[in-house]
């Protein structure tokens, strides 16, 4: 089978739970081999996304393509290529490590016995050992091995980190990392953890009630977004917001906006619609920007400059 | 593949296998040793180890009817009770496969429950010179198997659906008496004789429930949206 041109495409993926909608209409694609890193809030719709792409829940409308393959016809072809690390592990907690290895060991035709002896051994992983027995750091390396070992084309991480000890959490990274050395893998992680994602990640999407605000490369996205801060005259309000803005907020006499593509034109426009004494751009950390988007997409576009007007009257 | 599957189903269901052939060989031990029946181990006549054969074959029947309708309504819902069914979803399986390998462990435990049972009245039968001689609590395979039918068919529909084995295991034993009672209420009210057509009225009921939720909890075991 030929190299497929995307390594996921998701095209109008919704969920719908009730009347409640978990995912709206997302559409994300991943190149093979690069690393896609899936942020968003608690409850942004993350883990929904991606337990449909592993075949866990039937979306309610959309297309999932899994390495050039329809999830709806061939999860099965699709899962033998994939490996998975759920935000919690759920294995048979009456199993031992060893013996967990060998009921997954079967089901896939890659199994690497000596990956899977080299990650047991570089996560200090106890074969004897109950899985109920394990604490959450040790869980997370175990799903990480079993995802590992069968050297999958595509590795989905759900909130691998949360939780983790600063330790554990290394030891994880490292895995990961060994994995995407060793191979030419494709993943796909979804994570609170902003300097993991900055360590990790190609690109990056953020989402927010279960939309997709922003899906890019991550230098792009920090070239392309810079935080403008601008000191109002005396008693004046933003009367303008340029475009692109993404969020802003006025506090007494300083004006923050976080802004798409700021060049000159658009300072010396900003200057001249608004009375402003004077304007200095920032750079932007990854951080600073997924809080940025957030707050941006909680205030609508119409209220966000009357919030701004209203906050700028306080003083 | 589909070995590990069985081998791991028959650990989750340790405790109704386990609890069946105590049950079962509780039942041989138990009419070994009764008054009248005790004389088999003293060099009793065919007659007595027949007789015996026959009720420790018919009493294992109707424990396994009761270990297998634990077995159904455990089967499915033990698994998603601790979640692993989660872990079972993103691994290469089928959920036709998953389904197979549950099938294989509750028909082999039909196979050999019956095999036990119905193999002791078989044998009673065979060694029995005097086929007049009955036991006390023999009991008829027409009577019984519907009854097993419907327990079991509603326990594991009832497991594919609940996410605790408790209502499902419930349900499974509920099922037959109240079946009887709707079927003697529908005698009442349609006329039916309280004789034979009653019974089978209540076999054909029992078996077509029975066989319609195996299928429908298979159906919808397959097509149910979350693990």
């Amino acid at each position: 089978m030929s190299r497929p041109k995307l390594a996921v495409d998701i095209r109008g993926l919704m969920k719908r739970f009730g009347r409640s909608t978990a995912v709206d209409t997302v559409g994300l694609s991943i190149r093979p081999g690069s690393t896609l890193g899936l942020l968003g809030p608690n409850g942004a719709g993350k883990s929904t996304t991606l337990r449909m792409l592993m075949g866990m829940l039937r979306p309610t409308a959309g297309s999932i393509n899994v390495l050039g393959r329809d999830l709806a016809t061939e999860a099965a072809q699709i899962k033998q290529r994939v490996g998975y690390v759920p935000d919690a592990n759920y294995a048979y907690r009456w199993m031992t490590v060893e013996r967990v290895i060998r009921f997954c060991r079967p089901m896939y035709r890659h199994w690497n016995d000596d990956r899977c002896a080299e990650l047991l051994d570089m996560f200090q992983l106890s074969a004897n050992k109950k899985i109920g027995s394990l604490s959450k750091g040790m869980l997370a390396k175990l799903s990480l091995l079993l995802a590992l070992s069968h050297e999958p084309d595509l590795l989905v991480l759900d909130e691998p980190l949360s939780g983790l000890d600063p330790i554990a959490r290394d030891d994880f990274i490292e895995g990961v990392m060994r994995g995407i050395c060793s191979g030419t893998q494709t993943i796909l992680f979804s994570s609170h953890q902003l300097d993991e994602v900055s360590k990790l990640a190609d690109d990056v999407a953020i989402m927010n009630h279960g939309r997709v605000l922003i899906h890019r490369p991550l230098d792009e996205l920090l070239s392309s977004f810079k935080r403008v801060r601008a000191v109002l005259q005396d008693g004046r309000l933003p009367a303008v917001i340029p475009k692109g803005t993404i969020w802003q907020s006025v506090n007494r006499r300083e004006w923050a906006l976080t802004v798409q593509d700021v060049d000159d034109t658009l300072i010396d426009q900003l200057k001249s619609e608004n009375s402003v004494d004077s304007i200095e751009v920032a750079e932007l950390s990854l951080d600073e920007l997924f809080r940025d988007f957030i707050r941006g997409d909680e205030t609508p576009d119409d209220q966000r400059h009357e919030k701004a007007q209203c906050e700028a009257a306080e003083c | 593949m589909l070995m590990q599957l069985i081998r791991k189903d028959l650990r989750i269901c340790r405790l109704p296998i386990l609890v069946g052939v105590a049950m079962v060989i509780g039942a041989f031990v138990l009419m070994s040793t009764m008054d009248g029946l005790s004389g088999v181990w003293r060099g009793g006549s065919i007659e007595t180890w027949s007789v015996m054969l026959k009720t420790a074959g018919s009493l294992s029947i109707i424990t396994s009817i009761i270990a297998l309708t634990m077995l159904a309504g455990t089967i499915f819902a033990a698994e998603r009770a601790d979640r692993s069914s989660e872990f079972l979803a993103y691994l290469p399986p089928s959920r036709a496969q998953v389904l197979l390998s549950k099938a294989i462990v509750l028909g082999a435990s039909c196979v050999l429950a019956l095999c036990v049972g119905g193999g002791s009245i078989a044998l009673a039968d065979w060694l029995s010179v005097d086929h007049s001689v009955n036991s006390s609590l023999q009991i008829r395979m027409r009577d019984v198997v519907p009854i097993a039918v419907v327990s079991i068919g509603v326990g594991w529909c009832a497991s594919a659906r609940f996410a605790n084995t408790g209502p499902s295991v419930g349900l499974g034993f509920a099922a037959p008496i109240v079946l009887s009672a709707g079927v003697l209420l529908a005698s009442y009210f349609f006329g039916i004789p309280n004789d034979e057509s009653f019974r089978t009225t209540y076999a054909a009921c029992s078996t077509a429930t029975g066989l319609a939720c195996l299928v429908g909890g298979s159906v919808y075991f397959i097509r149910r949206v979350e693990p």
